[in-house]
């Protein structure tokens, strides 16, 4: 099945994919614990072409990790607004602080984000009232929300989430990552929730069983770059045992239906 | 095409493992399989029943499983021998050297010994002594042990293998101090440009082509390697030329 198709050789060779490639899960601005030299627009930008990613979806890693998040979302505005059709910008929320949430989130609109970013490094869960009304907006809108998750204790409250607020699309970044049949179990319980696997470890045949058990249209290509390396994410998908035309729909096509690229 | 290079995995595995998911691979035919499917040319291989039921057990599957194949090297598991064995190190590495081992790997940690010089000198010693290159999986020792070994024993060939990204800042810095410490790009070794600067660091005589098969897809190890933008010469010592010197036998 997949040695004959044309992703699959370019991967192997190591040459730009022949396919529309969005990356639903990357990253902008270093992070304290090792060095990512590779965190700044132009590194992302050399590391996607490479691959011939058309556009990443960013995060600030501040706004995840730290507590600047004002800071660190404008940086994502920036990088949105000097690399038109490059990137794609999530406005990350912060719980800790009143203007963190839906005020945050109206902030980053008026600049240019329709995307979402939630991270459990805030240590508040995601169903806490600080998010709340982010959500509802959100929800009005139907923009996407990627969602840090690791495992069953976010998928239980992720469930509750997707089913009151059914446009917000659903991204479960790390999906897979453990617990991979409470991943399945959540995606084919709310068609509103999407599956994006990255993760360090690239773990055999979570790729493969999500698309056998919720099939192709459900699951996003993401890297976590430059936390991860989109050069040995991407093998993942491109040399996965799957059709090329379900490796064209998550490498791109799907992100490009979600995000209206 | 660019940068081909046959690859020669120097992290495989067969047989079950405890926690895999359903289906996951586990025979030598599936791992042959998927060597051809993503241009693997070879590869060293331990069994998990070696590490995880005992390691003369696990060793004499692999050995009758693999022996003799010409694409698959046997890599054995080795303890300190400090318990009361039946046969010392030195023994026990001829033995299973005569039946084709090529590598040693150990689980000091979860087999509840140690590699500091008072528990596994005399093995360290009988490995250096035969060239055998040691594979040590990255969260089996801390890195001050690992130092000390490599400080102990100049001529022993040490792989580092599934070393986590986020400690580069020791990682480098160790495999710089010590010219007969390598280490191999597995998982969880995942940071975009990790591989290039591993290359920039310490140059791409000590990094080996590994996969963590089939606890992790091999495709995604290929595809870090492949897409690394490092010289032709570079590629190819990585995908299987420094891990053939080393299993060759040559000094460290």
């Amino acid at each position: 099945m997949s040695r004959n198709d044309s992703i699959f050789r370019a991967a192997i060779e190591g040459r730009p994919l022949p396919a529309r490639i969005i990356d639903a899960h990357g990253h902008l601005g270093p992070y304290k614990n090792f060095p990512m030299p590779e965190s700044d627009p132009g590194g992302l930008l050399s590391f996607m072409d490479r691959i011939n990613t058309e556009r990443m979806a960013i995060s600030a890693t501040e706004a995840a990790c730290g507590v600047d998040y004002r800071w660190g979302n404008d940086r994502v505005i920036d990088a949105v607004r000097c690399h038109p059709g490059r990137f794609i910008g999530y406005c990350t929320l912060f719980p800790g602080e009143p203007e963190g949430g839906l005020h945050e989130l109206l902030r980053c609109e008026k600049r240019g984000l329709r995307a979402i970013k939630i991270h459990s490094g805030h240590d508040v869960p995601y169903d806490a009232e600080a998010y709340c009304a982010a959500y509802r907006y959100a929800d009005r809108k139907g923009y996407p929300l990627l969602a840090h998750t690791w495992g069953k204790p976010h998928l239980e409250v992720i469930d509750r989430l997707a089913r009151s607020f059914k446009r917000i699309k659903w991204i479960l970044g790390h999906s897979g990552s453990c617990d991979r049949e409470w991943y399945v179990r959540t995606a084919k319980r709310r068609s509103n929730v999407f599956l994006e696997p990255c993760a360090s470890m690239a773990r055999h045949g979570v790729v493969e069983y999500f698309v056998r058990e919720v099939g192709p249209e459900r699951v996003l290509y993401g890297s976590d770059s430059p936390f991860y390396a989109s050069t040995q994410q991407i093998g993942r998908v491109a040399l996965a045992r799957i059709s090329e035309k379900d490796k064209r729909r998550i490498l791109g096509l799907n992100a490009a239906r979600i995000f209206g690229v | 095409m660019k940068g081909e290079t046959a690859l020669f995995d120097g992290n495989a595995r067969i047989g079950l493992r405890k926690g895999a998911e359903k289906g996951e691979p586990s025979t030598v035919r599936e791992l042959l399989i998927e060597m051809d499917r993503l241009g693997i040319g070879k590869s060293l291989v331990w069994h998990y029943s070696a590490r995880d039921t005992g390691y003369d057990t696990g060793n004499r599957r692999l050995l009758a499983e693999i022996g003799g194949h010409s694409r698959l090297v046997p890599c054995c598991a080795l303890v300190s021998f400090t318990g009361g064995e039946s046969c010392s190190a030195p023994e026990y590495l001829d033995g299973v050297i005569r039946q084709g081992a090529r590598a040693g790997i150990v689980f000091p940690t979860g087999m509840n010994w140690s590699l500091d010089e008072w528990c596994a000198g005399s093995l360290l010693d009988a490995c250096e002594k035969r060239r055998l290159p040691l594979l040590v999986p990255y969260e089996e020792t801390p890195l001050g042990a690992l130092n000390a070994v490599c400080e102990n024993h100049p001529r022993l060939p040490v792989i580092l293998i599934q070393a986590n990204y986020q400690f580069t800042r020791m990682i480098f810095p160790l495999l710089k101090a010590h010219r007969n410490l390598h280490c191999d790009i597995s998982a969880p070794f995942s940071i975009e440009g990790g591989l290039e600067r591993l290359v920039h660091e310490i140059g791409p005589g000590k990094i080996i082509f590994g996969s963590r098969y089939p606890e992790s897809e091999a495709g995604a190890a290929v595809t870090y390697l492949r897409y690394a933008r490092i010289p032709v010469k570079a590629r190819a010592l990585i995908a299987s030329g420094n891990l053939e010197r080393l299993i060759a036998g040559e000094k460290a």
